[in-house]
């Protein structure tokens, strides 16, 4: 992470180099959040982002864009262990349109359900290396059972450059959102 | 009803294409998510089955004693998460 010892005291965050790119909040339904034409001066991201979707067992997905479109070929391959308070499960994708966060719709809709997700982009401006996607989701289900997701996927063809990325639920819209979307370079 | 995107932090109503688009990922989201319910009981019962070496164990006792008890414990497992 960029930081700069700037005394003796500590460090304090440098503002060249982890940036704050775009941010949103909102309680006024969508049904995805696109972020386009990302600056290709970073070399990689980091989205921090909460919502709450309008459908109950719905699980949040990305898709990511490539010259202004969306990527809606088969060329995302995906993993996510899904941890919660009773059992252990793994969801995976091969040769999928989108990755899949929360792995088969599995996230509620009640007002205290809101998913919080850390999710890092790395190799998005890179045609050497495939376009990466890491995650961790979290939320607690009404029901109380608290549920984790970790997990990671690859677009499968390197030399797919991409500038931006979309966040939508497998089904309905999003309720309730809150995002900051950084920029980091190396 | 209309659906609306958030553009880099600006909502804007979708386009026709893209209504139609959204339909066709929402019935096969809802497909997906049906075929992923229906096999919940597998799921189910992969966790509440015995470990192996507790099955290997079983059927060696069953074996020396002329009991059931694997057969039993399977049995139960198929019978508590019935196929849906």
């Amino acid at each position: 992470m960029a930081l700069i010892k700037t005394s003796a005291q500590g460090l304090t965050a440098d503002a060249t180099n982890f940036v704050l790119l775009n941010s949103a909040s909102s309680t006024t339904d969508v049904s995805e959040i696109v972020i386009s034409s990302v600056s290709s001066a970073y070399d990689e991201y980091i989205l921090y982002f909460n919502s709450l979707p309008t459908n109950d067992s719905v699980g949040l997905r990305v898709r990511m864009r490539s010259s202004g479109s969306d990527i809606n070929s088969s060329v995302y391959g995906n993993a996510a262990t899904r941890i919660d308070s009773t059992t252990r499960s793994i969801h995976t994708t091969d040769g999928g349109t989108r990755f899949e966060i929360c792995g088969n719709g599995t996230q509620g809709n009640g007002s205290d359900e809101t998913l919080q997700s850390i999710i890092t982009f790395t190799n998005m401006n890179s045609s050497s290396f495939c376009t990466s996607c890491f995650w961790e989701s979290t939320f607690d289900a009404t029901s109380g059972n608290q549920v984790n997701f970790y997990g990671s996927g690859n677009i499968n063809t390197k030399a797919t450059v991409c500038d931006g990325f979309k966040l939508f639920y497998g089904a309905g819209n999003i309720s309730e959102y809150e995002y900051r979307f950084y920029g980091v370079k190396k | 009803m209309p659906r609306y995107k958030l553009l880099n932090g600006i909502r804007v109503q979708f386009t026709v294409e893209e209504e139609a688009q959204r339909d066709i990922e929402e019935t096969q989201a809802l497909q997906e998510k049906a075929e992923y319910d229906a096999n919940q009981y597998q799921r189910d019962r992969a966790t509440a089955y015995p470990s192996i070496q507790e099955q290997l164990d079983m059927q060696y006792w069953d074996k020396v004693n002329g009991t059931t008890n694997w057969e039993d414990a399977i049995a139960k497992v198929k019978l508590d998460n019935p196929k849906s």
